[in-house]
């Protein structure tokens, strides 16, 4: 192997080498390696055939779906390859739902992001719900909702506050009862939600209006489950305050970082 | 609760996604939901008729004194 060639500066035998397959072959394998993303069936898979990863190595799993990198950072880490977005699920509600349960929510990663865009069957005075969600079943919850509405020019702000509650407020829904095509969008973050050391909790944004023409509410506001519950969040129920959900509505659960 | 009642059950180990009737402690859950979330929409009504009650009064006396609010 006298000569290298190519951007991946291959070694090459020269014509004087003696003819030796297997040296060949695993030279040609070990440059390889650099180069292919291994899929593998399972974690066990890849822990057999790769079971001390080095710095960016790469790997598919199928049973999952997702790539994978490992970083030499932080003691080393595996991280979901790519970037450090990851979609989980998303529920796309085909026709009238109750509430979205999402299970076994990975947690290989560091933050949680919910986005959420709803109407709901709800008939309130206000013409919108807010959107709730549980992560336990336990009345631990308690929250602060600052609330900003306005009907035309008139704007006005109200607080709303529960505590030692089942359900907690992550946004809001506009109302499908009315005859405009309103929706609510809310986005919500579940810091450090696989942690098993301090309480979780998430902090909010939400709109719904009409489409603009008179009515918009704009809302927000932080939760937080009491010290006892500690448990790392892998269920998580989303549903309106007091109706279901109307076919359309979206809600999509992402990773964020490792 | 109505007999068409049903959750959207995403597992998302495996992907997926399955339409049900909710079990009989979900069914309770909904209920306490929705039972916590009408007595909000209740006290944030009344909350805003007061306030706008309150602001009608002092408009009476102060004119364009809403406008602050």
């Amino acid at each position: 192997m006298s000569t290298t060639y190519g951007k991946a500066s291959w070694p090459i035998p020269s014509l004087t080498d003696a003819p030796n397959a297997t040296t060949m072959v695993q030279a040609i394998a070990t440059q390889l390696d650099s180069f292919v993303i291994p899929k593998y069936a399972s974690s066990a898979a890849q822990a057999a055939a790769n079971p001390a990863p080095a710095d960016g190595d790469k790997w598919y799993r199928t049973d999952l779906s997702q790539g994978f990198q490992f970083r030499n950072v932080n003691g080393g880490v595996t991280v979901p390859d790519g970037d450090s977005w990851s979609y989980i699920n998303e529920a796309v509600i085909t026709t009238t739902t109750t509430q979205v349960i999402f299970t076994s929510i990975p947690q290989t990663f560091r933050h949680l992001r919910l986005y959420v865009a709803a109407k709901d069957n709800s008939v309130t005075a206000a013409n919108w719900d807010f959107l709730t969600c549980n992560w336990d079943v336990v009345s631990n919850y308690g929250y602060n909702f600052m609330e900003l509405s306005s009907v035309g020019a008139t704007g006005t702000v109200t607080v709303s506050y529960q505590n030692a509650v089942a359900n907690c407020i992550c946004g809001v829904v506009w109302g499908s009862h009315t005859t405009d095509p309103g929706v609510g969008v809310s986005t919500v973050d579940f810091p450090y939600y696989s942690g098993t050391t301090l309480a979780h909790g998430l902090t909010f944004q939400g709109m719904t209006s009409d489409t603009g023409s008179t009515q918009v509410y704009v809302a927000g506001g932080s939760v937080l489950s009491e010290a006892a519950s500690t448990a790392a969040i892998t269920t998580l129920t989303v549903a309106p305050g007091t109706g279901s959900f109307v076919a359309g509505s979206i809600v999509s659960l992402y990773g964020i970082g490792a | 609760m109505t007999m068409q009642e049903q959750v959207l059950h995403v597992d998302c180990a495996s992907g997926e996604q399955t339409y049900r009737a909710p079990t009989d402690a979900e069914a309770e859950q909904i209920a306490a939901r929705r039972a916590q979330f009408a007595k909000l929409h209740g006290e944030r009504a009344s909350k805003a008729e007061a306030k706008a009650a309150l602001l009608a009064r002092l408009e009476t006396d102060y004119p364009g004194v809403s406008e602050l609010f």
